[in-house]
């Protein structure tokens, strides 16, 4: 057979550039959802009276935009950019890449259109409609074909960490998705299908969410910093870590429930084994930052990467206490749980997110930041925001757990909640201003006149 | 001249890797080994027979990839030097960077 010569770009950076588009116009999406919603709480909810844009239907949009269509896209565009600059080679088809871009994109508005209309799926993180499903458990496995084709196929020798932690994503998503998306709805009904419900909550954050998260943040910080990872064995152990005790923690989101004690237990001990291994990689990073910490004043984009790591160790900290029975006697159901959601999904994957777009919008679109300083208020709105978030939501679950353990009313409960509720929507306001910041400056960089100043697009083989 | 260490691989950084390489299996394994156990206990005990069926078989089922992966992974010689990538991350970087010097990596049979 005679060998063709490749000579595609090594990266593709329209795919990049598409894909990042999409993230920015689904963050936008997911922050009117979220901002509407916090509304509802302070008796103003501005669609009120109409059924389809009615707070359940738009807090589903709010969430699975920022978690597929928000965060998918993003990690999309980071993979496509750090893949075949890891393994010198390119995906596998440009064309298969705008197809599935294409697709990805048709079942987001998919998913926003049956759920407005009443037809999202009663699962946790999987309320994309039934119809919608096939298309995305589809679109993944053809992603994992095109994306994959470069690690498999590489001349490289040691794989580094990055490419591990995209591997084991692909070897999971579409099965994760698969699992909590059927199993639960047709074929495991009950205290089975909760507890398969609860896998998959977690794993969704934890099998492709955080594999994506972290691959992208050992490519990106050691080639901004400039310096090695402070060890690459110790990745790896925090990779294999994730890799076996993650998939067990899942039950902790039904402790105190009629699932067998033994798996809430089980949960519970697995979640704190995790702990650990986030240990190893706060580790590996701050070891790495050491005698580079001006960095964090110099470069946004590590800034950002920094910041949403501190975020994690917090995020993940707290886990191991909210985990234990005694934490949930108190927090469950309160709105503790939705300052930790907010804090892991927007505090920690959505600000690493801002950090690549600091470093990859440049590239994609062929220009240098026109107002940086944006990007600087971008940053400190964000962040304040969100900070004022986590702790009026964190303070507004304890009130609401001391509450209903002291058995008030339910109203009371209600009433006392309030406060944090205007807070809430404060916060949520202040973050939004900062995305109309962050959103001014990705447009007038892209339209301002090309001046050669980010690197043109490599060669995958030079003729 | 300082004298020599008499265990000069007892480093802080030797410790913290290999401390957390054998202590995180080692913590995480309790979980694993219990849950295992009394899911092999419950499903000999017909109350609850199947509960637990479907949740283990979903874990194991996921770990079969991996599994998998590390089997191609050692197989491949790819855990020959553990330290290796991350110097040729940078080695890839400079070159990509520096433009046009890529060997012919991107060929198609």
């Amino acid at each position: 057979m005679i060998a063709t010569v490749d000579r595609r770009p090594l990266v593709n950076l329209t795919l990049v550039r598409w894909h990042l588009i999409a993230s920015s116009i689904f963050l936008a999406i997911s922050l009117l959802g979220g901002l509407a919603y916090a509304f509802q709480f302070n008796n103003m909810y501005p669609f009120a009276g109409i059924e389809w844009l009615s707070p359940g239907r738009v807090r589903m949009v709010h969430t699975n935009m920022a978690a597929y269509g928000f965060i998918a896209n993003a990690f999309i565009a980071g993979m496509l950019f750090a893949i075949p600059r890891l393994t010198k080679r390119p995906i596998l088809s440009d064309q298969l890449g705008m197809l599935i871009f294409v697709a990805w994109q048709l079942c987001m508005v998919l998913t926003i259109g049956g759920q407005l209309l009443g037809y999202g799926q009663a699962i946790e993180w999987g309320e994309t409609p039934i119809f919608v499903d096939p298309l995305i458990v589809v679109g993944l496995v053809l992603l994992v074909v095109n994306i994959a084709a470069p690690i498999v196929t590489t001349a490289e020798n040691g794989l580094y960490v990055t490419l591990w932690y995209f591997l084991a994503a692909f070897a999971w998503t579409g099965l994760v998705y698969f699992m909590g998306n059927y199993l639960p709805q047709f074929w495991v009904p009950g205290t089975a299908g909760a507890a398969i419900t609860g896998l998959y909550i977690h794993d969704l954050v934890g099998l492709f969410v955080t594999p994506i998260g972290w691959g992208l943040m050992y490519f990106f910080v050691p080639l901004l910093l400039r310096k090695p990872i402070w060890s690459h064995a110790l990745s790896l152990i925090g990779f294999w870590g994730l890799a076996f005790f993650y998939p067990m923690q899942g039950v902790h989101h039904f402790l105190f429930s009629p699932i067998p004690m033994y798996a809430q237990y089980g949960a519970v001990v697995a979640t704190i084994a995790i702990e650990i291994v986030v240990l190893t990689v706060l580790v590996n990073f701050f070891g790495t930052l050491h005698g580079r910490s001006e960095a964090v004043r110099g470069n946004l984009a590590i800034r950002w990467f920094y910041t949403g790591m501190i975020m994690y160790g917090i995020t993940c900290f707290q886990c191991a206490f909210q985990v234990t029975l005694t934490f949930q006697k108190v927090i469950h159901f309160s709105d503790w749980v939705v300052g930790h959601a907010h804090m892991v999904m927007f505090g920690v994957f959505g600000f690493w997110i801002f950090g690549f777009f600091v470093e990859l919008w440049p590239r994609a679109v062929g220009r240098a930041w026109v107002h940086p300083r944006l990007l600087t208020m971008h940053y400190w709105f964000t962040v304040i925001g969100l900070i004022l978030m986590i702790i009026d939501l964190t303070a507004a679950g304890l009130v609401q757990g001391y509450s209903w353990g002291a058995l008030s009313h339910w109203s009371k409960s209600v009433m006392d909640s309030m406060p944090f509720w205007w807070v809430r929507s404060v916060a949520g306001l202040m973050i939004i201003a900062g995305q109309v910041f962050f959103f001014y400056a990705l447009w007038a960089t892209a339209r301002r006149p090309a001046e050669g100043t980010v690197p043109a697009p490599i060669p995958a083989e030079a003729a | 001249m300082s004298t020599p260490r008499r265990f000069p691989w007892l480093t802080a950084k030797n410790v913290a890797v290999y401390g957390l390489a054998i202590g995180i299996p080692a913590f995480g394994g309790v979980a694993f080994v219990y849950k295992m156990t009394e899911f092999t206990m419950t499903i000999v005990n017909s109350d609850v027979a199947g509960f637990g069926a479907t949740a283990v078989a979903t874990y194991l089922t996921g770990m079969l990839p991996l599994l998998m992966l590390t089997l191609w992974a050692i197989f491949s010689g790819r855990f020959r030097d553990v330290e290796r990538p991350k110097y040729r991350l940078f080695e890839l970087h400079d070159e990509i960077e520096r433009g046009g010097e890529l060997k012919t990596e991107g060929t198609r049979g």
